[in-house]
């Protein structure tokens, strides 16, 4: 197991968000973590990287406890993809993509020939090869997206971690890097944890899916068990059918959008 | 696999940026020379370097000279002109620091309120005509002003997670507007003493001695020391603390770390000359037009254009202009409007700079 989450408990300032949850998330495997606003996904990611800590339970990483880690050695295990970042310097795209390489590099070490055919290599694999001498504050949303993508594969780590990490991208890199991860699953059997609203997008890539109602895991495990539309409907409280797209080739959800059926006990959308 | 761009270098210092570097330590060490020769008694800088020569190198080539030149160049001058190249120094490189731990390229050494701290200290000891320690009553007690500031604005920020710029930067403005009503209470409360208070105030390096020099040239080394050493983690965090942990910073040390020194640091520059303002927001964005955004280039060549920069001023307000006008007066009327040709200069061009 890549993670093992036991008895987790977490509040915001007294607004509890998790309580004493259970989870273990394994390598060679792409998790999907769903559920509506609110339901805690962000901060299930930020216990994983150990941006929050848990009030009690605890959080293993290969069997030894997060907190045994230093910052260092948590990046060489953990790369993270965030909804958020500033850019407030202009770097350029490769002097940025490289400080994915830090948690590798010793202080006052230049990065050798590996370090910069790695960083070549992950820029290519996003496409952004091209944009590598533009400075970062000069580039689109969806561009920046890529290139701190592109770091966090820089930093070559068996456990990748994604916030929402295609919400700017169109629809074409949003599909580029979902294979990406992917294919880092498949090849170099890593652990992908990644949140996401694209129901779809989540039901094409992912093996496995968490499905987070505030703070509650209503299910966990393989796509095929936890995206059912009863599923679907109870979270989301929008009627859903769950089919299989031959056009898609995967399984894809479908959404009622008019008001005409009535959810039971469902709100009512405004 | 595509091949890097041979253009690119991981090397720190090539090309221009390693053009830039000797230019500015030939300059200043050109200026340093230059400045001592030029005031009231204007001496040719040949014997300027002999002086200078002859006394770090223990030498009696001084023999055949005006005896009163030696002592006008070492006792008068130099200490005077190397006290304002370390604290243009000092406050260029706090200024890089502050503003990528602030997150703001509007930051300065100034910012959390540290020269607030240290005016109240140094009015206070006016006021009270304290002489605890002697001649250096004014320079303990703006130092201790400063360090008190630092500490309560630490206190205020902290929370759970570390430091956020945000916090560190609204505790910074709070304490600094509290201090500078007291600095006006004790300004109200100073009678004859209010020209004392309001000439530290400007700034200025008229009679610095050698034991001030030696002062602020220990925490100028250790506080380079300091931020060499965390040069690449500052890079990182200069893109934000979250992004930052995740490539393995440890982020609230390095910030509380970092902090601490480029505050002391800055609270002995601040202690030994008065308040000079411009040069730790000027400098760094001079520096990066040419330099790039990368601190470990930015840290020492900001350090050498700063030094540089105060120490013409001084130059110009000690030896050239006919009536001396306070050094701070004097970066701030020629920092000010430069500031606002480079800044119109990149709106222009349109290019997000982070400016």
């Amino acid at each position: 197991m890549a993670f093992e989450l036991e008895q987790v408990c977490f509040a915001y300032r007294g607004a509890p968000v998790f309580r004493a949850v259970d989870l273990a998330f394994g390598y060679g495997r792409f998790y999907g973590i769903l559920g509506p606003n609110g339901s805690g996904k962000t901060t299930l990611l930020d216990l994983a990287c150990r941006h929050l800590e848990p009030d009690r339970g605890r959080i293993l990483l290969d069997g030894r406890p997060l907190t045994a880690y230093s910052r260092r050695q948590l990046a060489r295990k953990i790369a993270l993809v965030p909804q958020q970042y500033v850019i407030g310097f202009p770097f350029t795209v490769r002097e940025v993509v490289l400080m994915g390489r830090y948690a590798h590099l010793p202080r006052f070490t230049a990065p050798e020939k590996t370090d910069l055919e790695l960083v070549q290599q992950v820029l290519a694999e996003t496409d952004t090869l091209e944009l590598a001498r533009r400075r970062i504050t000069e580039l689109s949303g969806g561009e920046r997206q890529r290139v701190v993508f592109a770091r966090a594969l820089a930093q070559d780590t068996p456990v990748l971690i994604l916030d929402e990490a295609t919400a700017n991208l169109d629809i074409n890199h949003a599909l580029g890097l979902m294979r990406c991860v992917a294919r880092r699953v498949a090849e170099k059997n890593c652990c992908a944890v990644a949140v996401f609203q694209d129901i779809n997008l989540a039901a094409a890539f992912c093996s496995h899916m968490v499905l987070l109602e505030r703070g509650k895991v209503v299910a966990a495990g393989s796509k095929h068990e936890v995206l059912t539309a009863s599923n679907l409907e109870r979270v989301f409280r929008v009627p859903a059918r769950v089919r299989h797209d031959d056009f898609a080739g995967t399984l894809q959800v479908v959404f009622a959008h008019a008001e005409r059926i009535p959810a039971a006990g469902g709100q009512k959308p405004c | 696999m595509p091949k890097p761009e041979p253009e690119f270098t991981p090397r720190l210092f090539a090309g221009k940026q390693l053009g830039v570097l000797i230019l500015l330590v030939v300059l200043l060490a050109a200026a340093v020379v230059m400045a001592s020769g030029m005031g009231y008694i204007a001496i040719p800088w040949p014997t300027v370097a002999t002086v200078i020569g002859a006394k770090l190198l223990g030498t009696d080539w001084t023999a055949g000279l005006d005896p009163l030149l030696p002592v006008v160049i070492w006792q008068v001058r130099l200490p005077r002109i190397l006290a304002s190249a370390i604290v243009g120094g000092g406050l260029a490189a706090c200024g890089v620091v502050f503003q990528g731990l602030l997150l703001n390229p509007l930051a300065d050494p100034y910012t959390l309120g540290i020269s607030a701290g240290a005016s109240f200290g140094a009015s206070l000891a006016i006021v009270l005509n304290l002489s605890l320690f002697g001649s250096y009553s004014l320079t303990l007690f703006a130092f201790a002003g400063a360090l008190a500031t630092l500490a309560a604005v630490i206190y205020l920020s902290a929370s759970g997670s570390g430091y956020g710029s945000t916090s560190l930067i609204l505790s910074g403005i709070i304490v600094a507007a509290i201090l500078s009503a007291g600095i006006s209470f004790l300004k109200y409360l100073a009678d004859e003493q209010v020209a004392a208070i309001i000439f530290w105030l400007m700034g200025s390096f008229a009679g610095r001695t050698w034991s001030q020099v030696g002062l602020v040239a220990i925490f100028a080394a250790a506080g380079m020391a300091v931020f060499t050493f965390y040069g690449r983690d500052l890079n990182l965090m200069a893109l934000g603390r979250r992004s930052a942990a995740s490539l393995g910073v440890a982020t609230k040390n390095v910030t509380l770390i970092l902090l601490v020194s480029a505050s002391l640091v800055t609270a002995a520059c601040v202690s030994i000359s008065g308040i000079i303002g411009f040069v730790g927001l000027l400098v760094p964005h001079m520096v990066r037009t040419v330099a790039g955004p990368d601190n470990r280039r930015l840290l020492p060549l900001s350090f050498l254009a700063g030094a540089l920069l105060l120490l013409a001023a001084d130059t110009l307000t000690r030896a050239v202009l006919p009536r001396e006008v306070p050094v701070g007066v004097l970066t701030a009327l020629i920092g000010g409007p430069f500031f606002c040709y480079l800044f119109r200069r990149r709106q222009k061009k349109g290019v997000a700079s982070g400016l």
